[in-house]
């Protein structure tokens, strides 16, 4: 049986809450399925547990696919609300967190669909400008920073769909089969989209001068592989020129 | 041949945007409807199939869902031609009341909004104020404020009573009395206008004159630990983890009686509190430092007052017990944790919290290897809202040939076949019994066998029985006294996951 690691992430995130960490105590240990038995029988604190335990997931998925924390608030709490409402149609209770995923991604995308829907009737607010501190840690080198500004500039022009399968696989580091079952499509909507997805953002990505030419030096070694490219946070693919 | 330019993205380079306060100001906005979420369910559950009959039907959803459809499309087309049609009007949006009896969440959004009440008075919300209807009938009307300030004149009101409730407090102003009430993070300010308007809270029956007003009424039960030696503290009686209050308790019977008994809990009361409310002066140094996250230090203050193992045994009630648990599993302190655990479920086993920590033994226990005792623990856990889960763990881990679990399958089968929620192993429940069946099959004699022995014929018979009702020697897991099937080498792939359904879509609910 599955234990939770008492030292993970669970009471990572449940300890920053400070002195409301008592009210899950003793409850860290049980696995979401226990979690999820006790949510539907009224127990108070285990919606609390399964709250602070992927509460950070949540926030991450929603801020990275959206590209913005403006709305990430009201998205996570608009998603626990619909998972916590609906927990007793889960049939998998060990499948919380992608479910939760699943309700995240759901939410993100119909928002940036009606957003753009505005937008087209005239409605909407228009383009805003890139949120760069929200996607980029403070850490991050200015290079580094620029080049995710690029690439999030260049999301906000893809098809919804598009951009978020592209963003679960490229910057989440999701597996295709993760992705899959986050967006609720098929393996292969999925490769295709983030293959489309890839091959927008190479043909549009601009390099400084002096990080082209020591791609082009690079070399040849490019590798053609059928699948859509690995993941880039997990594999760095190799540098190769046209 | 295509050239990926696009630079990796290392996660460190990604900003984290889940910080405390995001988090905890996320939790503070889904904390009194995750409440009234959990005391609705545990009320349903009361009320046995009444959630059936509640789910409306897929295919009205659908209907309704097109009708929106329609109306919102006419909407944006009226909406669009009346724009483009005529001057944009500027300045103030006039809000007129709105008189629709039929609601029951009243919501401000942004501005300030006023509501006709069916019994005649008004009420107005501050902006981002909501209030739900929790009870209308002829004589009394019960608004639950769920946040946000709400100010009702009952100056019209011919007769009953209104009543806002903001978790336990309940705020009460007659017929013709007027009242303003403020939500805050963990109590509420009052205002009387007009005529007197009586509290009740859990300080206890108040009552304040017209034109006065209360500041910080609670809205939940707040006392604090027991931490030895210190026998005058009281405790929190709402809290699972606590135990039951001492009898100088300030509080009163009745709101002690409630929290003491789940099922009859409020469902608008939030979850309860913990030793945050515990006076600073009382409270032992090590907890103050755990509560600031601090746990490293909070084991040395542990440490410097006696050590962790004399705090465990020093403890008296299941909260600080429960914390000394959590202390001692980040210390990576087996031992100890497993001790604190088993004080909880050894002395407190009344305790709402018992089940839970019950569990966690078990997984202590199995993380130690020492699977009998993980398996009496689990057994302790099946009188609990864990049953179901219990129960699937024996039959993961059990024997398929141990007569035990084959009737524990059975029993499965016949309890949760019917269950509104979808059963967590039904599919392994079955194929223990169908197996069991199998098994005792063959030695039936073939029903074409007209000259079957006595003693054959005999056999036959008890064949079904067999697997239909176990033999009375032995003992169902789930019965007091019963042993609890070990965890045996011939284990049924305990990582298959419990549910054998896929997960259902998000949207189709």
């Amino acid at each position: 049986m599955a234990v939770v690691d008492p030292v993970g992430d669970t009471l990572a995130t449940a300890k920053r809450v400070g002195d409301r960490v008592v009210l899950s105590a003793g409850m860290s240990t049980l696995t979401d399925a226990q979690l999820v038995h006790l949510a539907r029988s009224g127990d108070r604190r285990a919606p609390e547990m399964l709250y602070r335990r992927h509460v950070a997931f949540a926030i991450h998925l929603a801020t990275r696919i959206e590209g913005s924390t403006r709305d990430v608030e009201d998205i996570v709490h608009d998603a626990f609300i619909k998972a916590f409402t609906h927990i007793h149609d889960l049939s998998e209770p060990n499948a919380f967190k992608s479910w939760l995923g699943s309700i995240v991604v759901f939410a993100v995308r119909t928002r940036l669909r009606r957003q753009r829907l505005m937008n087209m009737l005239g409605l909407g607010r228009g383009a805003d400008p890139v949120d760069l501190d929200s996607i980029a840690s403070h850490d991050a080198s200015p290079h580094t920073r620029a080049q995710l500004a690029q690439i999030y500039a260049l999301l906000r022009t893809l098809p919804t769909d598009d951009r978020i399968a592209w963003t679960l696989r490229s910057v989440e580091g999701h597996e295709l089969e993760v992705v899959a079952r986050l967006t609720k499509c098929s393996l292969a909507t999925v490769k295709r989209r983030i293959s489309r997805a890839q091959r927008f953002l190479e043909d549009h990505f601009v390099t400084a001068p002096a990080e082209a030419a020591a791609a082009a030096a690079a070399g040849a070694d490019d590798a053609s592989t059928s699948d859509p490219p690995a993941s880039t946070v997990t594999s760095r693919p190799s540098r190769a020129s046209r | 041949m295509s050239t990926p330019k696009i630079p990796p993205i290392d996660p460190d380079d990604l900003s984290h945007q889940a910080d405390p306060e995001r988090v905890a100001r996320i939790w503070t906005r889904l904390e009194p409807e995750v409440s009234a979420m959990a005391g609705r369910r545990s009320m349903s559950q009361r009320g046995g199939a009444l959630r059936d009959k509640l789910r409306r039907p897929r295919a009205t959803t659908w209907l309704v869902a097109a009708a929106m459809g329609g109306v919102l499309g006419g909407g944006i087309w009226i909406g669009r031609s009346s724009v483009s049609g005529g001057a944009p009007t500027g300045g103030d949006i006039a809000i007129t009341p709105s008189t629709d009896a039929t609601l029951d969440v009243f919501a401000s959004g942004s501005q300030t909004r006023t509501f006709a009440l069916p019994n005649g008075g008004t009420l107005t919300l501050d902006p981002e104020s909501t209030v739900e209807v929790a009870e209308l009938s002829d004589a009394t009307m019960v608004l639950r404020l769920l946040r946000g300030t709400a100010s009702i004149d009952g100056t019209r009101v011919a007769g009953g009573s209104i009543s806002i409730v903001a978790g336990e407090a309940r705020i009460t102003a007659p017929a013709g009395g007027s009242m303003a009430v403020r939500r805050n993070a963990k109590d509420v300010d009052v205002t009387a206008m007009g005529r007197s308007v009586e509290i009740d809270s859990p300080l206890g029956h108040q009552t304040i004159a017209s034109g006065q007003r209360l500041h910080a009424v609670p809205t939940h039960t707040t006392t604090a630990h027991v931490v030895a030696p210190a026998p005058r503290s009281p405790m929190t009686p709402s809290d699972p983890f606590v135990s039951p209050m001492p009898a100088h308790s300030a509080f009163p019977s009745d709101a002690l009686a409630l929290a003491r008994d789940p099922e009859t809990t409020d469902p608008d009361v939030a979850p309860p509190v913990g030793p945050e409310v515990i006076p600073s002066d009382e409270k032992p140094d090590w907890l103050t430092k755990y509560q600031a996250n601090k746990w490293r230090d909070a084991l040395d203050a542990l440490n410097e007052s006696g050590g962790a193992a004399a705090a465990i045994d020093r403890a008296r009630s299941p909260g600080e017990l429960a914390l000394l648990c959590d202390l001692m599993r980040q210390a990576k302190n087996g031992a100890l944790s497993i001790k604190a655990a088993k004080r909880i479920v050894d002395e407190f086993p009344g305790d709402p919290s018992a089940p839970v920590f019950a569990i966690t033994l078990a997984n202590l226990y199995t993380q130690a290897g020492q699977t009998d005792l993980a398996n009496e623990y689990l057994a302790r856990a099946s009188k609990s809202p864990l049953q179901e889960d219990v129960t699937c763990r024996q039959l993961r881990e059990g024997s398929s040939s141990d007569p035990a679990i084959v009737t524990l399958a059975q029993q499965y089968v016949a309890k949760y076949s019917a269950s509104t929620f979808p059963a967590l192993c039904m599919e392994t429940a079955t194929s223990i019994v169908s197996e069991a069946a199998a098994e005792a099959k063959p030695a039936d004699p073939p029903e074409t066998t007209p000259s079957s022995t006595p003693s054959a014929s005999a056999s036959a018979s008890s064949k079904p029985s067999a697997s239909a009702a176990p033999s009375s020697s032995v003992k169902a897991p789930n019965a007091p006294g019963a042993a609890p099937p070990g965890a045996s080498s011939s284990a049924k792939s305990p990582s298959a996951p419990p549910g054998d359904k896929p997960s259902d879509p998000p949207s189709g609910k």
